[in-house]
């Protein structure tokens, strides 16, 4: 089962984002600030898969260090972040920084949920593929190695 | 040089009398009863008096005795001035302005007698730089031939040195009419106050018959009437001129002053508002209350023309001088004002941004929640589910929108917060008012209040200040451990124009990182209750034109100062 970190300053986000994806299978964790989001994501075992974090919580920064912290535990955790209005630009920066992508909160007339649940689904696919790919790399580098001894 | 003035009797009555006039006493009546009293003892005299010229009657009126033979009707003596012979020594010395001195007055044609005993006397002008005489010192003795030439020197030098002094003095009146209208910048003192100080200030430093102050409206079409003592004073907003238009007109728009002693000559002057009756205008000055970048309007000040020829009251050099000093200071003041409200308008913008933005943020969160809360509510009907699987659903929903609602309406104060409608109130009963509402009545917190006595009141809400305090005493009380403390005090300001109101109190206190942040829109350390808070009770202060700062130690406890401008004075408080 694959495991998901809800991070999110505010109860009501937690508790309806937790609800929706659990529906969907996953299995999912909550933290409610950065720094227990990263003693989260360093004491985890295996890592989460996916890590979805709001942008703004204590600080503009919030999201960015999120995100730091999951991909230095391990490098394929994807990770998703939700901006609230007005947060685009830094959801922008997120990305560059190597997020999977940014689910805005607010758009009108969309079930942001469905749509969140989706890109849950798609990193999940390509975190899959990717240490598939590693996995595959992996054993080509081993058997190369074992040819040449 | 006579015997008189030679001798070291005589030195040293002039030193006495220069040690006087030279003194620190700022009470120059005190210094003048002295002089007089010396100067008599000194030409062996038996009764000295001097007389001042009242400009506006034409008169001279008894201001300081000596000796023997004054009672109460004497010393309000009031002497008709004219030229004519037989009306009075004194009088004659005003009209000429040359010392007078007669042996036997009863053969002297300008003697009319106030006291029976008397037969020698000596009067001297005390005249100004101008030449014009201020007012008359007498002496007089029951002798014949009591005073000769070198009396009538020394006295002449007496009268100078009061001359001497009496300038001073106005010259220090002007100072300190200038000093304390210096005060006044930064204080942001209402308009109208502001205004009725300048006129007051100048009517202490100059006596004039009416002062009027023109303002130009806003985009700058027309100097409007802000400000009169007199007659004029039913015209304030209706009367105007066009800039260039008449006397008045033509000082803004050339920013110059103009001082004549007939108005009516000058080919500039129109006669559309009028403080007296043209003909009785016997001087004028008009100086432009001059801004940063234009001129902001006229200071207008007028004398009646005397009914009396030897009267002058036209307007000096240094009376010209003065004008346009505080008409210069004025528009430094109004500069001030209107920057400082600039600048707050600029801050508010600022704090309006921000709010809008977190506004939206906390809006954007709420309405995701609900949004997830709907999504659910739907996947849990479409499954069949009974109405308890629904509850917990729709009381989220509930939670959701009532703190949509809570934004809102802290979003609605921070709007009002700024909106006041003020009076001068009494900061004590204010403070008292909302620690009753704001404080609990059965709690072991312990209250302590300190209000100092005498405290000038302050111009403000009393209903959104007393609701800032109410906030500022429920968030000490909140943050109490048992046993705690509130310590509320008011107390006289870093200024004399200041009132400190503070709020402490023995909670955890604010960790120096969030000090900087606490009066910011939504920032809440408490879980709940959304952080508006503060920020509406620094929206308050601001529009008070007060500060608020947190000076608590963390740890320790937090402690708010809010420091609050006192009401203008109107000039009926300052007559009291």
């Amino acid at each position: 089962m694959y495991r998901i970190l809800v991070v999110d300053d505010e109860d009501a986000v937690r508790t309806a984002v937790r609800r929706r994806i659990e529906r969907e299978g996953f299995e999912a964790d909550e933290a409610e600030n950065e720094s227990q989001a990263e003693k989260k994501i360093n004491s985890a075992e295996p890592p989460y898969d996916v890590v979805v974090t709001d942008m703004v919580m204590d600080s503009e920064a919030s999201g960015a260090t999120v995100l730091k912290a999951a991909v230095s535990r391990d490098i394929f955790t994807e990770v998703i972040v939700l901006t609230a209005y007005g947060n685009v630009a830094n959801a922008v920066e997120c990305m560059k920084l190597g997020a999977f992508d940014y689910v805005e909160k607010n758009i009108p007339g969309v079930d942001v949920y469905d749509l969140l649940v989706l890109k849950i689904e798609q990193a999940v696919q390509r975190r899959r593929s990717s240490i598939g790919t590693m996995r595959r790399a992996d054993r080509i580098l081993k058997s190369i190695s074992e040819d040449d001894d | 040089m006579t015997k008189f003035a030679c001798t070291c009797e005589g030195l040293a009555v002039f030193d006495r009398i220069s040690s006087l006039l030279i003194s620190a006493d700022r009470d120059l009546d005190n210094i003048m009863d002295a002089i007089l009293l010396t100067t008599m003892e000194s030409m062996g005299a038996g009764r000295a008096f001097i007389a001042m010229v009242d400009y506006e009657h034409g008169e001279l009126a008894v201001r300081y005795t000596s000796g023997s033979g004054w009672n109460e009707p004497n010393t309000r003596l009031r002497l008709k001035v004219s030229q004519e012979s037989g009306r009075g020594i004194t009088g004659h010395v005003a009209v000429t302005g040359k010392p007078h001195r007669t042996g036997n007055v009863h053969d002297d044609p300008y003697y009319i007698s106030h006291f029976s005993d008397v037969v020698s006397e000596i009067a001297v002008p005390i005249c100004d730089r101008h030449g014009r005489t201020q007012g008359v010192i007498n002496v007089e003795s029951s002798k014949p031939d009591a005073f000769g030439e070198e009396h009538e020197a020394f006295l002449c030098v007496i009268a100078n040195l009061t001359a001497l002094r009496l300038n001073e003095d106005l010259q220090a009146k002007r100072q300190a009419a200038l000093v304390s209208f210096g005060r006044e910048i930064g204080r942001f003192a209402r308009t109208t106050a502001l205004l009725q100080k300048v006129i007051r200030l100048v009517s202490e430093a100059i006596s004039f018959q009416d002062c009027s102050i023109f303002l130009f409206n806003k985009d700058h079409t027309a100097l409007v009437l802000e400000a009169s003592l007199g007659e004029l004073g039913k015209h304030i907003r209706e009367a105007h001129y066009a800039p260039g238009e008449g006397i008045t007109g033509w000082v803004a728009e050339q920013g110059r002053p103009v001082r004549t002693s007939d108005p009516r000559a000058d080919p500039r002057w129109r006669g559309l508002h009028e403080e007296l009756p043209p003909d009785k205008v016997g001087g004028l000055i008009a100086a432009p209350i001059v801004g940063y970048e234009r001129v902001l309007g006229v200071l207008r000040v007028l004398r009646r023309r005397s009914e009396y020829a030897w009267v002058p009251n036209n307007f000096t050099e240094e009376d010209e001088e003065f004008v346009t000093a505080m008409a210069s200071m004025l528009g430094a003041i109004i500069d001030s004002a209107e920057l400082v409200k600039r600048l707050m308008e600029v801050e508010r913008m600022a704090a309006w941004g921000e709010m809008s933005a977190r506004s939206a943020h906390m809006i954007g969160n709420r309405v995701f929640a609900i949004k997830g809360d709907l999504n659910e509510l739907r996947h849990v009907m479409a499954q069949g589910c009974a109405r308890d699987a629904m509850n917990p659903l729709i009381n989220s929903l509930e939670r959701g929108v009532f703190r949509l609602e809570e934004i809102l309406s802290e979003f609605r104060e921070f709007v009002v917060a700024t909106r006041l409608t003020t009076q001068p109130v009494s900061i004590n009963e204010l403070v008292s008012d909302a620690v009753r509402e704001a404080f609990p009545r059965n709690t072991d917190v312990r209250l302590e209040m300190e209000l100092a006595p005498d405290l000038p009141p302050v111009e403000a809400d009393a209903t959104k200040l007393r609701r800032c305090f109410s906030e500022l005493v429920e968030n000490s009380f909140n943050f109490q451990p048992n046993h705690g403390f509130v310590r509320v005090r008011t107390e006289p300001g870093p200024q004399p124009d200041r009132v400190r109101v503070l709020f402490e109190d023995h909670g955890p206190g604010i960790p120096e990182e969030n000090k900087k942040s606490i009066f910011r829109p939504f920032f809440s350390t408490r879980s709940k209750g959304m952080g508006l808070g503060l920020s509406i009770v620094k929206g308050i202060v601001d529009a008070h034109n007060g500060t608020i700062r947190e000076t608590g130690v963390h740890g320790e406890g937090a402690r708010f100062e809010i420091v609050l401008p006192a009401a203008a004075e109107t000039e009926q408080s300052q007559e009291n």
